[in-house]
Formats: structure tokens, C-alpha cells, sequence
């Protein structure tokens, strides 16, 4: 039994950082944008925030750090995209490789490794209590505030938004700032949480790249975001498990990854199905056709 | 959509300008102002590592080329990572495992062609799945990471020599040299370009990628686009993957991230204006960054920093570009 316990425990370990991000860009997308670049923005702050936290000696400082670095690159991104009209796809990629190129030159001057996050409650950390929280609240401000309802109009439909005096590009802005910082901290805490303080290159593994498909999984929905994220965090604890049973480590290792597919292919058929269309007009092309 | 000129002139003036802030950027590193100029003085000065330029823009291009298709049909794969690897991994089983022996054009030639079915079979899959409505961007790239774990598998498993996690190598005969390379790169190009504007299916991604309802409304086949713009990008990426591994690559250790080829060839094919002959020149450029940061290494600078210095680089052309196309 105690282990069952410790599995369910520890798949928040995977799954926090990942909805953290995840929530960042799913307020971001429900005003009608994506920024591909979250797998960027996750990479800079782990590594901004481990030199940091390292120096300061404090796991809040490598969290505040980790934030800092993916306002700076989602600040590229609000620059280019909202305020100069670029291809959001092009520039969400460079920030992805700009991101994972300048967390190889941070991570060339770190030479200490920062503290870990404590425990707060059994085995749970602070960072995990904040991305559940943060959820519950993200859910609150969506679907029960003036704000909330406002943002979830430009997604679906920025014309009427807009005629009925919307200020989209304030909020564009102000999701996609807060999308760099959620996802720069969710980076951040692979090294204080997840690593206990140790950083190394392709540290992120592409969790920021499944954390935009979880927002697709969750079908933009705070709530759904908080299961599909968790489903995820549980297939990453037991990858190890099913390789120590024997499982090819191929196939262990790939698991979550093939999952994320697989699960995306059943929402989809799901979807299609029952008729419904994506509260956004982001991928919409997708649900066409 | 900006005239063909003024997107070339957008091009110049932002690899220019992209070029400038990835030298300050260069100077950051450990290496410093006087390592960076010592690096590129070196990489333009020195025949072998002109060479070297060119065989690592192999699988650069390759992957840039295969993407034109898919990219003008609006078709976002980021898979060419993984079909590099792919390819890879069957052009050292090829030579190294498997048909070691024979006469080497035979060899080399089937090498090639067994790539570019692996890396099809696997681009092809992101088409389907893109047809049940999974978002290709996603699930492309969670294959990437699939076949990287494939390779660490074999490199620790069956294809496993020695005390130490590294594979066999390609023997010498079977390895490609530069000029070969750049022959291979040329012609598939000049293919993938002749596709693009003498065939009704160049027509047809053309017209999807502009107009995608009109497209449809029209007749072109939405389905049949995106199988052959998946298989298109899956092939080239192999051919690229089989020409790292037999041009400069030929063996593999453990992989703890991607090497990051495939995705130099998305930066590639975005600031190359979609054209396939313009992505081979620019391969040049990128593989020689590449170049110049792997001299930079004895210093502390990993070579992922490669793709930050070409980020700024797609980030600058993006700005110039779209800035020249609103002036009227």
C-alpha cells in the first residue's frame, strides 16, 4: 500500500511543473495566440534559475530567477507577435531554440548546485501546493469574473470581442508575459524540485512540449488541465517502474511520449464525434476540414 | 504577400543585422570578443574546416529542403529531428552492421534509400495522425523523442561494441566526402523545386497553403496534401540523417537531448523564403556557426548554443521582412 501512496505522491512531482506551464499558455491561447516557444521559456529559466539560486543560496530565488528569464523571452514574443504582427509559429519556434541555446551558455558558468525545495506536508513541496492552487484560481478567473469572460470572448471571437470594446491587445499581452513567467518558473523548479538542485543539459526533456499538448488535453479548461497533467505526471513515475520489470527501456522511456499521442488522437476522435469545437480559434484548422 | 525582391532584400538585411547581435552574443561566452574572431577567421581561412562546413550542413539542408513543402502547405511538422536520427540510425545499420562487405555504391546507394523510407514511414505517421486530428506540431515532436530514445537503446543494447556505450563505426570505404555531399544537396533541391512549380501537386500544396478553404472548395484534396507533404519532409530528413551519419557523424554514443540538426533545418526553411536552392545556402551559413561554435568547445561553449546564435538570427529576418512588407 505505502508504495501505491508514494507513486501517487510523487507523480506531482512531473506533473506541477507541467501544469504550471501548461496554465500559462492555456490563458494565453484562450485569447486566440500560442507560443510554441513554452519548451524554450522552461529551458532558459531551469538554467537562469539554477545560477541564480545558487548564488543567493535560496530555492526562491531559483524559482524568481527561472521566472524572470521566461518574461524576458515571452517579452520577444509580445514584442514580435502582438505588437508587430509576426508569424506566431515562427516566432514561438525561435524562442523554443533561442531558449535551449541560451540555456546551454547559462549552464556553462554554473558551478554550484542550488538548494533543493523543502518538504511542506508529507511529501509535498511548496511549488506543488502553488500549481494546484494556481489552477483552482485560473479556473475562478476564467469562468466567474468580468475578466474571465472578457478573455474567453477574444479567443472565440476577436471581431465581436473587439466591436464590443475589448482591449485585446492588453490582454494578449498581459497572458503572454504571464505564460513566460509561469513557464520559466515551472523550468526553474525541475533543477530546486525535481533534480534537487542539479542542473544538466536537455534537462527539460520536452516538457514544455507536452505541456502545450496538455492544454489541448484538457480542452483549455483549468479542471481538465489539472487531470490531464497529472495522468502524465503518473505515466513519468512509472516509466522507471515497468523498465525494472523488465520492459524494454526503449519503450519505458517513450512512454509518456507516446501516450501524450495517443490520448491527443482519442480527444480529437471525441471531439469530432460529439461536435464540439475548441473554445478557441487557435488550431482551429485542425477541427475543419 | 511582399514582392519576391523585397522578401530577398528583408532576408539580407536581417541575416546581417541577425548576423551582428549573434556575434555580441558569441562574445558572451567563455571564449570572449578574441576567441570568437580567432574561431571564424579560422573556419573561413582553413580548407578542412570549410570541408567540415559543408558536411555538416548535410543534414541541415536536407531537413530545411523536405520542409518547404510541408511548410507552404501550412503543414507545422518540427519531426525532421527525429527522421534525421532515423535515417541515421538505418544508414549505420547498413554499413556498419548489417550489409558491411559489398561493393560500396551498392552499399552507399541502399544506405540512402532505406533512410529515406525510414525517415517517410515515420513522417508519414504525423499525416495520419494529423487526419485523425492530432496537431502535427505535437505529435511530431514527441516522435523526436521516441527515436532518440531508440538510439540510446541500441547504443547500450544490441548495437552495443565494447566496454563503453558506443556503437560500431562506418568503415571507411562507405563514408561520403563533402563534394558528393554537396552534389546530393544541389540535385535534391533542384527535385524538390521542380516539384514545387512544374507539378499539379506543387499546384495543389501551393493553393492549400494560400487558401485552404478556396483549396478545398476547388478540388484539391486537403487529405492527399498532407500525406504527401508528410512523406516529402520525412524523406529528405532521412537522406540528411544517412548523410550525418556517413559524412561526418559514423557512430553514436548515448544521447541526453537531441543533437538539434532537424531543427537548424525548420530555422533554415523559415528564413530561406520557403525556396529549397535558397535553404542549401543558408545551411552553409548555419552549419558554418556550427562549425565555428564547435571550435569554441575547447572553451566551455556546448554546442547547443549553436541554435540560440540561429534563433537570433531567424528572429532578426522575421522582424525585417515583415517590416519591409507593411512599408509600402
Amino acid at each position: 500500500m505505502e508504495w501505491i501512496v508514494d507513486l501517487l505522491a510523487r507523480a506531482l512531482v512531473y506533473a506541477s511543473p507541467i501544469l504550471v506551464a501548461a496554465l500559462g499558455e492555456l490563458m494565453l491561447e484562450r485569447t486566440g495566440l500560442v507560443n510554441l516557444g513554452v519548451e524554450g521559456m522552461m529551458a532558459l529559466g531551469a538554467a537562469v534559475g539554477a545560477i541564480i539560486g545558487a548564488y543567493y543560496q535560496s530555492p526562491l530565488a531559483t524559482l524568481l530567477g527561472g521566472g524572470f528569464a521566461g518574461v524576458a523571452l515571452a517579452s520577444l514574443y509580445a514584442v514580435l507577435v502582438v505588437k508587430a504582427g509576426a508569424d506566431q509559429i515562427v516566432v514561438g519556434l525561435g524562442l523554443v531554440f533561442l531558449g535551449l541555446g541560451l540555456a546551454e551558455l547559462v549552464g556553462s558558468y554554473i558551478d554550484a548546485p542550488s538548494p533543493p525545495l523543502g518538504i511542506l506536508w508529507y511529501k509535498f513541496d511548496t511549488f506543488q501546493a502553488i500549481a494546484i492552487v494556481l489552477a483552482l484560481l485560473a479556473w475562478y478567473i476564467l469562468y466567474k469574473t468580468w475578466i474571465g469572460y472578457e478573455l474567453r470572448s477574444i479567443g472565440e471571437n476577436p471581431e465581436a470581442a473587439r466591436a464590443l470594446g475589448a482591449r485585446i491587445e492588453m490582454y494578449r499581452y498581459f497572458t503572454a508575459l504571464i505564460a513566460g513567467l509561469l513557464a520559466g518558473m515551472a523550468g526553474a523548479y525541475l533543477v530546486t524540485g525535481m533534480y534537487y538542485g542539479k542542473w544538466f543539459s536537455g534537462i527539460t526533456r520536452g516538457l514544455g512540449w507536452i505541456a502545450i499538448g496538455m492544454v489541448i488535453l484538457g480542452y483549455w479548461n483549468p479542471l481538465g488541465l489539472l487531470v490531464s497533467t497529472y495522468i502524465v505526471g503518473l505515466l513519468f513515475v512509472i516509466e522507471p517502474l515497468l523498465a525494472a520489470q523488465g520492459l524494454p527501456l526503449v519503450i519505458a522511456n517513450s512512454l509518456p511520449y507516446i501516450a501524450v499521442i495517443v490520448l491527443l488522437a482519442l480527444i480529437a476522435l471525441i471531439a469530432r464525434r460529439k461536435g464540439i469545437k475548441p473554445p478557441t480559434t487557435i488550431w482551429l484548422d485542425i477541427a475543419t476540414t | 504577400m511582399p514582392s519576391f525582391g523585397k522578401q530577398l532584400l528583408g532576408l539580407a538585411a536581417g541575416v546581417s543585422m541577425g548576423l551582428v547581435a549573434a556575434l555580441l552574443l558569441a562574445m558572451l561566452t567563455p571564449a570572449g570578443s578574441h576567441g570568437v574572431f580567432h574561431a571564424i577567421s579560422l573556419v573561413v581561412s582553413k580548407p578542412r574546416l570549410l570541408e567540415q562546413t559543408v558536411l555538416l550542413s548535410a543534414p541541415i539542408a536536407a531537413s530545411a529542403i523536405g520542409l518547404v513543402p510541408a511548410y507552404r502547405a501550412r503543414f507545422i511538422t518540427i519531426g525532421s529531428e527525429g527522421q534525421v536520427l532515423l535515417g541515421a540510425v538505418v544508414a549505420l545499420g547498413v554499413t556498419a552492421y548489417y550489409w558491411k562487405g559489398y561493393d560500396p555504391l551498392l552499399v552507399i546507394s541502399v544506405a540512402l534509400v532505406l533512410a529515406a523510407v525510414a525517415g517517410a514511414v515515420l513522417g508519414v505517421v504525423v499525416g495520419l495522425l494529423r487526419l485523425v486530428g492530432v496537431n502535427e506540431v505535437l505529435s511530431s515532436l514527441m516522435l523526436n523523442y521516441v527515436v532518440m530514445y531508440l538510439v540510446n537503446y541500441l547504443v547500450s543494447g544490441p548495437w552495443r561494441e565494447g566496454a563503453f556505450t558506443l556503437t560500431r563505426s562506418v568503415p571507411n570505404e562507405y563514408r561520403l566526402g563533402p563534394a558528393t555531399i554537396l552534389a546530393i544537396l544541389v540535385g535534391m533541391a533542384l527535385v524538390y523545386e521542380l516539384l514545387l512549380r512544374r507539378t499539379s501537386l506543387g499546384y495543389a500544396i501551393e493553393a492549400y497553403g494560400s487558401a485552404p478553404r478556396a483549396a478545398v472548395t476547388y478540388g484539391v484534396s486537403w487529405r492527399m496534401v498532407v500525406l504527401f507533404v508528410s512523406i516529402l519532409s520525412g524523406m529528405a530528413a532521412g537522406v540528411g540523417g544517412a548523410m550525418m551519419m556517413l559524412g561526418f557523424q559514423y557512430s553514436f554514443t548515448a544521447l541526453s537531448a537531441p543533437p538539434g540538426y532537424g531543427y537548424m533545418g525548420i530555422l533554415v526553411s523559415w528564413i530561406s523564403l520557403l525556396d529549397p536552392l535558397i535553404s542549401v545556402g543558408m545551411s552553409l551559413l548555419f552549419a558554418g556557426i556550427g562549425v565555428t561554435v564547435r571550435l569554441l568547445q575547447a572553451s566551455g561553449v556546448s554546442f547547443g548554443f549553436t541554435l540560440a546564435l540561429q534563433a537570433v538570427i531567424v528572429l532578426a529576418t522575421t522582424t525585417t521582412t515583415m517590416l519591409l512588407a507593411r512599408k509600402r
